[in-house]
């Protein structure tokens, strides 16, 4: 018992940019399963802060200002008593915090560190010198280095120096209730020795971009800092909180003014999303201490639509990485074989595939008979016969295995492949698992995790999988084994990222501290800053993007428009206030979609206006989002939505709520809509 | 040279408008011409399916052609058509809202209720703020191979050999209607006096009162006619408009261009292409008033592809298919009398497989090739512009194979079983007839 092993869980969890001060907490549970039999609430709603799970309503969306509420991380830590010899361990564990006592030793506190950076402009182009994008460019060598004029390589001192947002660490105890420790330039980089005492680093290099240069487009905010610590009240845990959605915009070396004409890769432009580890030193009564497995923090995009589960999250990335590639359950998949004996989950490996589609209507413009096909599947319970209710699983589900699916564009999932696939597709063990079930082999027993491990894999369910083009939350990296720790069983567990060991004692001011960092294929360890840096440059030119598309590539003879990311960045929403309340029925009937992003004002004064349907739902120029993406609404289960009228309106619908555009945008038409041609080609 | 059914028989028929006798021409994609035994249109025989010979693209145009003026002979003291039975009639029911028994016996007037277009539920308004309404017919070989196989019960369906298709001279039929305030202001269309079911708003949609018949004057503006003819189980997907309903968009089209500087029945001059055919059957924009019945926003129509090809394909017999509507339409129209109301329609165009006996179940019909090649020949991009009004330009909806295939079905509503994946699927009075005779069980057994 006195080999008591602690970790930090979640293993990764996710803030969320707002530009406001206040925050909510990140979900604990996932989007698309059901939480309350008797109310019908489904999962995936973040926590109200000062609370163990309530979930937020619609007024905590944006604070007393209408600012977006930004979404803080909480971290816990979990005790152990034996070491980890299989997924999901048997060793439930269970959280421990300050004034716990362990094997007769009492928590007197826990410090807890954690370093924040943003590496973006220091590093490759999402889109590869071929064209190709994700992996693939890393796999051929055809790399395309960002804001290349200040360096042809990433290891270039300059700019390490200059294009990194590096806070360096702080740390906070839990005894500090009631205190922020700022990732900003005034408060001192302090970090943790290996005894557990604090120390302050005066000269950390820390680097923020006005360091360096002046700002070319004050308007979108100046970067002063990547967020803050704080310590939850009562409790012994870490929140997290990260950036504000600023964006910072300087010149290249040779003088050019930066643009905004990219989707996702933008040299000259810095925002404040970031990303690093969080570590932690418990301290005993009687004086030892006990190191504590980390965990990671990313901060990313705004949830605008945290109910809506991904048909294919980053869980199902990550575990199907793990399953194939790591050994995590040899009883599922062993010797490069999928184990036919293995019996899916319908609540935790079916139904929630199954609630994933039914819930992407409400984020989209699917017509009527889709909604009713979804709401089918939806439908089907542990008990029915799969054959019975989907005559032919085959034609209606994309196989992963099977490239050739990947450009048929009437299979399941309907929605933009990953880079270089038309459509997208289930992970291949999520396939497994489906036709698992398809076949009579499931049970209705859930997967038997600990809370710990739970948290996990929620974080990881309520994230965008399958497209990491690059993706809103993580990215093509979480398929490459080398970002994470590998020999898992034994004191670190699984999903842990490889962090790097990083000796803070060395830090001299004028002097990057940080260098290049993970890079995927290679085993380089994963600095702070190395998981947000695959990401969108700055993140804002994606989100408005990423509406609607002709896939890519394009199938022959298609001209069909579909979603990017439904889930995740909501295309076409119903609003509540569209909603009408019939008086007899004493219920809420929907009204019609608007985009979520529409603008202000009608017609062509509207900057999202356009008569072409590709180009619909999004501001025309990359720029506009840029300055107004706190307006866009949120999509909340009607539960959530109290009012007057039949006390809510109703658990049957998500809608969108605190949109702050004042347009009505384009008219939205039922899918399917198609590029029209502008006569330029 | 080849002959027709009719001449193996020895009988030509006399050309009485030009008062001259001469031998039928064949079906020819060189010169593609109407058969000499279709007029006058009084006589038009019914086309011979079962001895249907497919040697050309004219051929099943000349089916498709014949069979328009077969169904619109005056039969009945009404258009032939008209006497056929609906989907509604085979389930022996009033309508699909009420699904209560139908007393009158079938073919006898019913009131319309059918308002919405097929896939996105979108309501072509027409210029006077009206709805367009929508009709649906079955040939007795349609329905009696549904009553002999006994498929209007879903267990039945359920367990049918899914290689099973229609028999020969199956036909289904949809037509559309336009409320005409004054039939003598549409002398060019047949009307006839009908009723439709009042439009109403219900629980944030606009639906039908099925207890509130309104007495109209209907124009017929389009007319769809699928037929099964020999080795062709995948039915020959025709379709017919009024002439003067929309125009037709120019090849290479841009958002801003003006589509035409005359009024049509369903576009306003000097309407932008980025203004046609736009669908806002899911946006707050669309309102229904009760109390006049009219909606807004009208609906501008364009023809996205004349003869339901695009003119500027090249391959897949598109450029014949092209010429031999145009050829067949000259030839059919100028042999019609002008007094003929049938006369101010034309064929837009009509699909089928390339290829014999190609139907099999679990086709998704996608794309127009497959793994053996060319699969989808004749009018590639077909929609009659008043019925699929909204989906002429998609890849997954830009002709009838796109939504008439053999996947299966999920069904409407939870409670139902899903229709597996059959031949039969191709049509989609046999889908909803599943569906709705599940619905009926389902009533039965609440009373």
């Amino acid at each position: 018992m006195s080999n008591t092993i602690f970790r930090v869980h979640p293993t990764i969890n996710i803030g969320r940019v707002g530009n406001s001060k206040e925050y909510y907490l990140a979900p604990e549970t996932a989007a698309g399963e059901l939480q309350d039999e008797s109310t019908g609430l489904f999962g995936g709603l973040p926590i109200k802060p000062g609370t163990e799970s309530t979930p937020i309503d619609h007024n905590d969306f944006r604070d007393a200002q209408k600012n977006v509420k930004r979404q803080a991380a909480r971290f816990r830590i979990f005790a152990y008593d034996e070491e980890q010899k299989e997924y999901p361990s048997k060793d439930l564990g269970r959280e421990i915090k300050k004034g716990d006592t362990v094997n007769g030793k009492t928590i007197k506190d826990i410090i807890w560190m954690v370093h924040l950076a943003n590496k973006k402009n220091n590093n490759y182009q999402i889109t590869g010198t071929d064209g190709t994008e994700g992996i693939a460019p890393y796999e051929s060598g055809n790399l395309a280095i960002r804001n290349e004029t200040y360096g042809k390589q990433l290891d270039d001192p300059t700019r390490m120096q200059k294009l990194v947002i590096d806070a360096g660490p702080r740390t906070i105890k839990s005894s500090e209730q009631g205190t922020t420790v700022a990732f900003d330039k005034p408060t001192t980089a302090t970090y943790i020795d290996n005894e557990g005492t604090v120390h302050s680093i005066g000269d950390y290099p820390k680097s923020y971009p006005d360091d360096f240069f002046e700002d070319q487009n004050p308007e979108a905010g100046n970067i002063t800092t990547l967020g803050e610590l704080q310590i939850e009240e009562n409790t012994s845990r870490l929140i997290v909180s990260g950036g504000y959605g600023n964006a910072f915009s300087f010149k290249s070396a040779t003088g050019s003014e930066p643009t905004l004409v990219d989707a996702i890769d933008n040299d000259g432009w810095f925002d404040d999303v970031s990303d690093g580890p969080v570590n932690a030193v418990i301290l005993f009564d009687d004086g030892s201490i006990s190191n504590v497995v980390g965990g990671w923090f990313v901060c990313t995009d705004p949830g605008y639509a945290p109910q809506t589960r991904n048909v294919v999250s980053t869980w199902d990335d990550i575990y199907n990485t793990w399953v194939e590639e790591l050994n995590i359950q040899p009883e599922l998949f062993n010797n490069g074989q999928y184990q036919t004996s293995y019996q899916s989950s319908f609540y935790d490996d079916i139904l929630p595939v199954f609630h994933g589609a039914f819930l992407q209507r409400w984020n989209t413009n699917l017509p009527g008979q889709g909604v009713n096909g979804h709401n089918f599947i939806a439908s089907i319970k542990p008990t029915d016969d799969p054959t019975k209710k989907i005559p032919n699983f085959q034609s209606l589900i994309r196989d992963p295995n099977n490239p050739e699916e990947d450009s048929e564009g009437v299979k399941m999932p309907l929605a933009l492949g990953d880079a270089q696939k038309s459509f997208l597709s289930l992970s291949k063990t999520q396939y497994f698992l489906m036709m698992q079930w398809y076949e009579g082999k499931s049970t209705t027993i859930k997967i038997p995790l600990g809370e710990g491990e739970k948290l996990d894999r929620t974080v990881f369910l309520n994230c965008l999988g399958g497209r990491y083009s690059p993706g809103i939350d993580l990215t093509f990296i979480v398929r490459d084994v080398n970002l994470y720790k590998q020999d898992w069983k034994g004191v670190t567990g699984p999903f842990r990222i490889n962090q790097a060991s990083l000796n803070y004692q060395d830090a001299k001011s004028g002097q990057a501290f940080l260098t290049v960092g993970y890079l995927p294929l290679q085993t380089t360890a994963v600095q702070p800053g190395d998981l947000s840096k695959f990401m969108s440059q700055p993140w804002h030119t994606d989100y408005n993007s990423c509406a609607v598309h002709e896939p890519s590539p394009n199938p022959e003879s298609n001209n069909t428009l579909y979603w990017s990311w439904p889930a995740q960045r909501p295309v076409q929403v119903y609003p509540a206030f569209e909603c009408t309340f019939d008086s007899d029925k004493q219920q809420w009937n929907l009204g019609g979609q608007l985009f979520s992003i529409r603008g202000d004002g009608k017609g062509a004064d509207n900057q999202t206006h356009t008569v072409l349907p590709q180009n619909e739902g999004r501001f025309q120029e990359y720029i506009d989002y840029l300055h107004n993406w706190h307006k866009t609404g949120f999509i909340i289960q009607g539960l959530q939505i109290p009012t007057d009228k039949g006390g809510n309106y109703g658990n049957d619908k998500f809608l969108e709520v605190e949109s702050l555009y004042t347009g009505p945008g384009d008219i939205v038409q039922p899918w399917p809509t198609s590029v029209v041609e502008t006569g330029n080609n | 040279m080849k002959m027709n059914g009719l001449m193996k028989l020895g009988i030509v028929v006399p050309l009485l408008s030009a008062g001259i006798t001469f031998a039928s021409p064949p079906a020819s994609d060189t010169n593609c011409q109407a058969d000499n035994s279709w007029f006058p249109h009084s006589e038009t025989p019914m086309p011979d399916s079962a001895n249907f010979s497919p040697n050309s693209n004219c051929s099943f145009h000349r089916w498709a052609w014949q069979m328009f003026l077969w169904l619109t002979q005056e039969d009945n003291n009404q258009p032939r058509f008209l006497n056929f039975q609906s989907p509604y009639d085979v389930l022996g029911i009033k309508d699909r809202e009420s699904l209560l028994p139908r007393l009158s016996k079938s073919g006898a007037p019913r009131s319309l209720d059918e308002y919405l277009q097929a896939g996105t539920e979108g309501i072509l308004i027409d210029q006077s703020g009206k709805a367009v309404y929508y009709s649906q017919y079955l040939n007795d070989t349609f329905v009696s191979f549904i009553d002999s196989n006994k498929l209007t019960d879903p267990k039945v369906v359920q367990n049918f050999d899914p290689n099973t298709p229609f028999p020969v001279d199956s036909l289904e039929l949809k037509a559309s209607w336009k409320i005409v305030d004054d039939k003598d202001k549409y002398k060019s269309f047949f009307t006839m006096p009908s009723t439709v079911f009042k439009l109403i708003n219900k629980d944030g949609s606009i639906v039908v009162d099925d207890t509130r018949p309104i007495k109209v004057t209907l124009a017929l503006v389009g007319f769809h006619i699928a037929g099964v003819v020999k080795d062709h189980p995948e039915m020959i997907w025709a379709t017919f408009e009024h002439k003067d309903n929309a125009p037709d968009v120019p090849a290479d089209v841009t958002p801003s261009q003006i589509i035409s500087k005359k009024d049509w029945t369903f576009y306003k001059a000097n309407t932008p292409y980025s203004d046609c055919n736009v669908n806002p059957a899911s946006s707050p924009v669309l309102k229904l008033d009760e109390k006049t019945q009219t909606l807004s926003p009208i609906t501008h129509v364009c023809r996205r592809y004349a003869f339901g090809n695009d003119a500027n394909q090249k391959d897949m017999s598109v450029p014949t298919n092209i010429k031999v509507v145009k050829q067949l339409n000259d030839s059919v129209l100028s042999q019609l009398s002008k007094s003929d109301v049938w006369s101010n329609y034309f064929e837009v165009g009509a699909i089928w497989f390339a290829r014999n006996k190609g139907l099999k179940p679990n086709m998704s019909l996608a794309t127009d090739s497959d793994d053996k090649g060319q699969l989808l020949i004749g009018s590639l991009k077909l929609s009659n512009s008043t019925v699929e009004t909204f989906t002429q330009t998609q890849s997954t909806m830009n002709n009838c194979f796109r939504c008439h295939n053999t996947l299966h079905r999920f069904p409407p509503s939870t409670e139902l079983d899903p229709l597996p994946g059959l031949n039969l699927n191709i049509s989609h009075a046999f889908v909803n007839i599943y569906f709705w005779s599940q619905e009926l069980s389902q009533e039965k057994d609440n009373n």
